[in-house]
């Protein structure tokens, strides 16, 4: 007996107001019996003292105190007059033809006695429950008919229980298959531990990151023969960083694609520790909060603070071991990438996402949350362009975002998440980390090896690369030819590479053929470029200005009208920058200050020009 | 005539049916598949004691190796660390460390479960090359959770450094005799004299002096701050 048990009150309390009267009596009188005995007084004594028998205060603390090792005493619901204490088990044997006896116990004496009967049945309500292929939608009946089967494969006598009652122990099978469905659909607990069990409370402990389609379509003015004229784009994404211990927005991008790579990811990265700088904001009333931005704008510390665990879902473009390297060896932060189909592991970005679409569900051209959503744009508006602009849309998204950071929280006691990190950083130890990236490779960039060759006419040594052969004085040696050197690349520009031996001597930089010089391509947006010329719907001449009028020949495409439009954006920055033109220019007129002197000479389009070209 | 085909030769050090897979003893970090990246509660992190990036298909597994990084005891660990054939299936332990000199290969599992054959197996191979096979419950693991997650932008800071090659021999020399000096002081008295930015080569210093366990405090509870009380290890 537990030392505890020794004090009558240290035993569980029990409630006797659901008992009747003259079970409450009972119960008060046996308490007594059992305080009587407990305080040190004999079984005779308590017996004497409160009229009963001394073998009826035996049995009573029998009854508290007994049972099996395995099991827990009754304690106080042993004091309960006529409660059930012991699980009820036969003991005498089954009725048989000749010596009928009742059946109290017989279906549970069954289930322990013939040979994985138990087993059998409850295997088979296991594959109904879970709707196994090897199941069976299960009815008592179904189950009692196995029951039965299951007894004569045995050779159970036949004279014997249950094929002596009428039933053949009908009502216990029903009753044993609903109180094992039962328990088989409750909700259980899994033991896998999945994430950190106590929720982060400091700033940059846990970070989620993820990204997710805008819930609205946007349109651009393509000025096309002088005259401007919209177009319907395809949807873009958001990429979004959020603190879990604030839930404060770290960092925000927009992809212009439905399927952000690894390098949006990077970029979202690069957000995290580059000092925030707000949009220029251009649409009519649109405005940010006066203090409002990301905690990177805050000072260096919040640039430069060790970030804990960086939880992405296990896309294949966040398994990218650009990410990887990005994320471990640049921000010297551990990434998780979680089990498949738990979106809830990451709950709060994923409720970030689920608040801007609210706001973003105002807009005419929304897509609604789903394709019954009666937000969703009618049919008969989707054969125009939207009315808001990409740009507009990506101010929106930015002064939204930002506008959260400056909102207070009910969870974080009142505070904006701003303050919150404000606060942590000024009065807490948080960890930074060192202030540039380290040694090797940077963020975006890539290195592979190949071999620099030379054809047996004359020609330049070369370096073959994304279909493109890469020449530059930095290969002009006989003794390169036909050797391995490393090259290393830039994923979002490759016009220009980087040489070096393999032993890590630097020996300079390779540029591609001339058609490809005209503006940053991505290695992917080469490698799509190369497929369509493969397949003739490109001339090799010039590859990427034919892609841009492909584009804009299908530009009635979301999809390739949002191609479009980042092109555009690619080659304005190009523009921007005093660059050789390469060849003929594509007759499509873009906002460049030089391509927008040009039209201005030229003259409208009138009826008496085209009479004039008749005659 | 027949294609003759002859079995390779029994390795004659393990009768028991376990090999090495690549035949080598020296423990190096097995590459995880992409699908088996896809299929777990995958973590990489950068550590000190591992100087590479280091796989862990559990959240279990990252607290240990965290806890491991803690331990004054453990000099080194290498998880994923050999590919072994196990009644010719593959199988790789979680983590090799190296406590005290004594080297340990370790599995953790929930509740400790564990084949029975298959533990008496490796124990048995393992025995031979003077390791120690062990099974680890998850649940022992995650009980100092705690204290690992408190480690945890410890072990991220100095693991950047490392790689970085970060020098802060004289920084640490002064901080330690300032730590000798006194019983116990605050971390707010150590660092007190600087801002945040520049306070960088001081907090570095602190934390490698903490990590290699010439001064001690109590994570147990709580993350470091600058109330925690630090002292020298006498």
């Amino acid at each position: 007996m537990e030392p505890e048990w020794q004090e009558i009150t240290n035993w569980p309390l029990v409630d006797t107001q659901g008992l009747t009267s003259e079970r409450r009596r009972g119960f008060q009188k046996n308490l007594r019996i059992a305080a009587g005995v407990l305080e040190g007084r004999t079984m005779r004594m308590v017996a004497e003292d409160l009229g009963v028998s001394p073998s009826k205060v035996s049995i009573l603390m029998n009854r508290c105190l007994g049972g099996a090792d395995d099991h827990p005493p009754a304690l106080t619901r042993g004091l309960i007059p006529y409660r059930q204490i012991k699980i009820p088990i036969r003991n005498s044997s089954l009725a048989t033809l000749t010596q009928p006896v009742g059946g109290r116990c017989a279906f549970g004496h069954l289930l322990a006695t013939v040979p994985n009967l138990e087993a059998h049945l409850t295997e088979q309500i296991r594959l109904a429950v879970r709707r196994s292929r090897r199941g069976q939608n299960l009815s008592p009946k179904a189950l009692h008919a196995q029951f039965i089967s299951h007894l004569e494969s045995q050779g159970w006598p036949r004279d014997a229980y249950p094929f002596t009652s009428v039933s053949r122990g009908y009502e216990s099978v029903r009753r044993f298959l609903r109180r094992t469905k039962t328990d088989f659909l409750m909700p259980r607990e899994s033991k896998r531990v999945i994430g950190a069990r106590k929720a982060p409370v400091c700033a940059f402990q846990e970070i989620q990151i993820d990204e997710a389609l805008v819930d609205c379509k946007g349109a651009a003015a393509v000025v096309l023969h002088n005259r401007m004229k919209p177009i319907r784009l395809g949807r873009i994404s958001v990429l979004l960083a959020r603190d879990v211990g604030t839930g404060c927005y770290l960092a925000s991008t927009i992809a212009p694609t439905v399927h952000p790579c690894a390098a949006d990811i990077l970029a979202l990265l690069e957000q995290l520790i580059q000092p925030w700088e707000p949009l220029n904001l251009t649409t009519p009333g649109l405005t940010y909060v006066a203090t409002a931005g990301f905690p990177s704008a805050l000072g260096e510390a919040c640039c430069r603070p060790a970030f804990g665990i960086i939880r992405l879902d296990n896309a294949l473009s966040h398994l990218s071991h650009q990410v990887r390297r990005m994320v471990c060896e640049h921000l010297g932060a551990t990434c998780n990438f979680g089990l498949p189909k738990t979106p809830t592991a990451r709950a709060l970005v994923e409720q970030a996402f689920r608040r801007l679409n609210i706001d973003i569900h105002r807009f005419p051209s929304t897509t609604g949350s789903h394709p019954a959503d009666t937000l969703r744009e009618p049919s008969k508006l989707q054969k125009e362009p939207p009315f808001i602009s990409l740009r507009a849309l990506e101010e929106s998204i930015s002064v939204l975002l930002t506008e959260h950071n400056h909102r207070p929280l009910g969870n974080q006691g009142g505070v904006t998440p701003m303050e919150q990190i404000a606060y942590q950083m000024a009065n807490h130890l948080t960890p930074l980390r060192s202030g540039f990236l380290g040694p090797g490779l940077k963020p975006f960039e890539r290195m592979r090896s190949a071999t620099v060759r030379k054809g047996s006419t004359a020609g330049r040594p070369r370096i073959n690369f994304e279909g493109c052969q890469y020449e530059g004085a930095a290969l002009n040696s006989a003794a390169l030819v036909g050797q391995k050197v490393n090259i290393v690349l830039d994923i979002r520009d490759i016009r220009y590479l980087d040489v070096t031996t393999i032993e890590g001597t630097p020996l300079g930089t390779v540029k591609a053929p001339g058609p490809w010089l005209r503006f940053a391509h991505s290695v992917s947006l080469r490698k799509r470029i190369n497929q369509m010329v493969r397949r003739g719907f490109l001339s090799r001449r010039d590859p990427l200005g034919g892609y841009f009028n492909y584009t804009m020949a299908h530009r009635h495409l979301p999809k390739e009208a949002l191609t479009m439009v980042t092109l555009s954006g690619q080659i304005d920055e190009v523009n921007k920058e005093p660059a050789a033109p390469y060849g003929a220019r594509e007759s499509v007129v873009r906002e460049a200050p030089e391509v927008n002197a040009a039209l201005k000479r030229l003259s409208d389009w009138s009826p008496h020009m085209a009479r004039a070209r008749k005659k | 005539m027949t294609a003759s085909r002859s079995l390779p030769p029994p390795n004659p050090v393990s009768p028991s049916g376990v090999r090495f897979a690549q035949g080598q003893l020296i423990p190096a970090q097995q590459p995880t598949s992409v699908s088996l990246t896809k299929s777990t509660d995958y973590y990489e992190q950068r550590c000190v004691k591992f100087p590479q990036r280091g796989a862990f298909h559990s959240y279990a597994e990252l607290i240990h190796a965290l806890l491991l990084e803690a331990d004054r005891d453990v000099t080194s660990f290498v998880p994923q660390p050999y590919q072994l054939l196990v009644n010719r299936r593959f199988y790789i332990p979680d983590v090799y460390a190296v406590r005290s000199g004594r080297i340990q290969i370790l599995e953790l599992k929930p509740e400790g479960k564990f084949d029975r054959e298959k533990e008496a197996m490796l124990v048995a191979f393992f025995d031979q090359y003077g390791m120690h096979f062990e099974v680890v419950a998850n649940e022992s693991v995650l009980e100092q959770e705690q204290l690992a997650l408190n480690w945890l932008p410890l072990i991220q800071v100095l693991a950047q450094a490392l790689a970085q090659g970060i020098d802060t021999q004289v920084e640490e020399q002064r901080l330690y005799d300032i730590a000798r000096a006194q019983d116990s002081l605050a971390v707010g008295d150590l660092l007190h004299d600087s801002s945040r930015q520049e306070q960088y080569p001081k907090e570095l210093a602190l934390y490698r002096l903490l990590h290699r366990h010439d001064l001690v405090c109590d994570l147990t509870q709580r993350p470091l701050n600058y109330d925690t009380v630090i002292a020298a290890w006498n």
